[in-house]
């Protein structure tokens, strides 16, 4: 039954303009999945606009590459349209792009995908998940599909637009060597009358590092039990706040630690303690996060055990929860500690203390030896960290 | 006495795992539970406890009435019921008597058992629980170190410590070789016949059920298809328990 049923929708689809939004009677998916088939439409009207534009970008961009200079708009066609990446004023728009060129070019484009609705093989329809292979009524591979042609048109051509606006210059590069090599010769013969210094303020970060990561235990640990799916389910009351928890760290883990630490850094000052709350606050969020994952993760089995014996919902999470994700929990805690030493490098940058703020200043005043320095300690406490947190989660999971 | 009546229960995505079943079980009885995987086994017997809420009917323990008690009410009343389970569902990283103890969570008063600590009186009881079963040398190990044999003794000793008056068993022996599964069994065996508590035991095996049970129910699509005492089951009861295409295996 069921093979008959895919065999006459795929029969359906093929014939193509038979199930157009509404027009055969017959059709039962084009009635039942119109706005499906009306976003696929959409996608496919944005695509054939998004080809369009980039495509004449990448090719804007090719004849100033290839023989014109490139501050000089010499093609006709192209400079109605305004392709260069930043204007010349030094405002940079998307490739010159205004509203009313945007809605322009989507008028253009706009007879594209309505010719391609007709071969129910598009990209937007494949996307939305409409189209069917139809390699056994056709006999057509799938590399000459008509969707994967458009996704690899699409895709050569983001690719060029995005070497562009990148303004990727290997030639440049090459050209530059010389500098990047001076500057090489110079870390690696690091200013050791630093060195002690430098230590001292390694071992700052790595104290900082490490009390931000246990007071994010504390906070992270209640919190991950509240995120957990599993002991949150039965009641809306329950299952609300582990929906604001969840989102509590989904929010607070996006955040870069850099962030938080430009505004702790207004709030207490530069120095160590402003590096700390920043690593602190994502702590929090990203160790709450796998810690909680980790508890969905446990076999019910004894949790299900214990509550048949008659105990509590905390016994439970003390006598089956806890017992199996305490390991886990101190392979994650060791590991994210190792992630806020390095993490407090970047965070220092910005007044958070620590080594970081010692580099930043270094890099400043382009003392390279000293930056030398600092990097050569950084890579070999780095390297022991890592090695120490991967022995001790090997250890424990 | 477990009395169960009319007891229905429908899961959220329609799955029909229990249809009208009532069932009287006497004090004392071995009560096995015979069915395909899928019958209603597993439903049936946690229903019995609340760890599955039934849609419909009723079921009353001693006279009390399990199904619509509190929070409080069904703690107190799951404090009566051992329970042990086919994959044996012991914490595997504790030690086995921190396994044997937490079957006494559902009595404690305290505030030890929230940092692990157990009355001395708790801990004699493990021990001779343990003793009971077999295994008392190896109190200190982790759960995980032992056979599933010894694992699912640990969890008749965790059960014990219930000072239970039923006893539910899930397939027990189903993830066991068969003289694993006989050495187990003769241990619920043992529990039912010397302490008086009734077993109410999900089996695979009719061999091991006519071994074992003083009383034979069978379970089919979530309906019950046969009660009565073991000797009764013949080819033709057996077909219509276990379908047409089914062969009898002796199991040693």
């Amino acid at each position: 039954m069921a093979t008959e049923e895919e065999i006459r929708l795929e029969a359906e689809l093929s014939i193509g303009t038979q199930s157009v939004v509404g027009s055969s009677p017959h059709s039962v998916l084009s009635t039942q999945h119109v706005p499906r088939r009306l976003v696929a439409f959409l996608l496919d009207w944005f695509i054939a606009g998004y080809a369009i534009y980039t495509g004449l970008f990448v090719v804007d961009a090719l004849i100033h590459a290839l023989w014109l200079p490139s501050k000089v708009n010499a093609n006709p066609a192209l400079d109605m349209i305004a392709y260069t990446w930043r204007q010349s004023e030094g405002v940079t728009t998307l490739g010159g792009v205004t509203l009313p060129k945007f809605l322009f070019f989507l008028l253009v484009s706009l007879p594209i995908p309505i010719l391609l609705q007709f071969t129910n093989d598009t990209l937007g329809l494949r996307l939305m998940g409409w189209a069917r292979p139809l390699l056994p009524l056709e006999g057509r591979p799938w590399y000459r599909t008509l969707w994967v042609f458009t996704a690899v048109v699409i895709g050569i051509e983001t690719f060029m637009a995005g070497w562009y606006i990148t303004e990727v210059d290997p030639i440049f590069y090459v050209q530059r060597f010389a500098r990047g090599w001076r500057i090489s010769k110079q870390l690696l013969t690091p200013d050791w009358s630093i060195f002690w210094m430098s230590v001292q303020l390694m071992l700052e970060s790595i104290f900082l590092a490490l009390i931000a990561t246990v007071f994010s235990i504390v906070f992270a640990v209640p919190l991950a039990f509240l995120g957990a799916r599993n002991l949150m389910r039965g009641s809306p009351v329950r299952m609300a706040i582990y929906t604001l928890v969840r989102g509590f760290f989904n929010i607070f883990r996006s955040i870069q630690e850099l962030v938080f630490a430009i505004i702790f850094v207004t709030v207490v000052g530069i120095g160590p303690f402003a590096g700390m709350l920043a690593l602190f606050v994502h702590s929090v969020a990203s160790l709450g996060k796998l810690y909680s994952e980790q508890i969905e993760n446990i076999d019910p089995g004894p949790m299900e055990a214990i509550t048949a014996t008659g105990a509590t919902r905390l016994q439970t999470v003390l006598y089956a929860v806890a017992p199996q994700v305490v390991p886990p929990f101190l392979a994650f805690t060791i590991y994210r500690w190792d992630i806020n030493v390095r993490t407090s490098i970047v965070v220092g940058f910005v007044g958070g203390g620590g080594i970081g703020l010692a580099l930043f200043q270094y890099q400043q005043l382009t003392q390279w030896h000293r930056v030398g320095t600092v990097a050569f300690l950084t890579i070999i406490v780095v390297w022991a960290l890592d090695a120490l947190s991967a022995r001790v989660r090997e250890k424990l999971i | 006495m477990l009395e169960i009546r009319n007891l229905t229960k429908i899961y959220p995505n329609g799955t029909l795992a229990l249809d009208n079943v009532s069932l009287t079980v006497r004090d004392g009885e071995f009560v096995v539970v015979l069915g395909l995987s899928g019958s209603g086994k597993s439903t049936l017997l946690r229903c019995i406890n609340r760890l599955v809420e039934p849609t419909s009917g009723t079921i009353l323990l001693d006279g009390k009435e399990v199904t619509g008690a509190s929070e409080a009410e069904i703690r107190r009343i799951r404090r009566s019921i051992g329970m042990i389970f086919q994959q044996f569902n012991l914490v595997k990283r504790g030690t086995v008597l921190m396994n044997v103890l937490s079957g006494r969570l559902g009595y404690v008063t305290t505030v030890g058992p929230l940092v692990y600590r157990f009355p001395a009186a708790d801990i004699q009881r493990a021990m001779h629980n343990l003793e009971r079963v077999g295994i008392a040398d190896r109190t200190r190990q982790r759960a995980d170190t032992l056979s599933g044999g010894q694992q699912q003794r640990v969890a008749i000793a965790r059960a014990l410590m219930q000072e239970p008056t039923l006893m539910l068993a899930d397939e027990p022996v189903a993830s066991l070789d068969p003289a694993t599964s006989h050495s187990v069994l003769r241990y619920v065996e043992e529990i039912n016949r010397d302490q008086g508590i009734t077993v109410l035991c999900s089996l695979h095996f009719l061999s091991l059920a006519r071994r074992y049970a003083t009383r034979i129910i069978a379970l089919k699509a979530g309906k019950l298809v046969f009660d009565g005492l073991p000797s009764e089951i013949d080819d033709a009861r057996f077909k219509a328990i276990y379908g047409e295409d089914a062969i009898q295996v002796e199991i040693a």
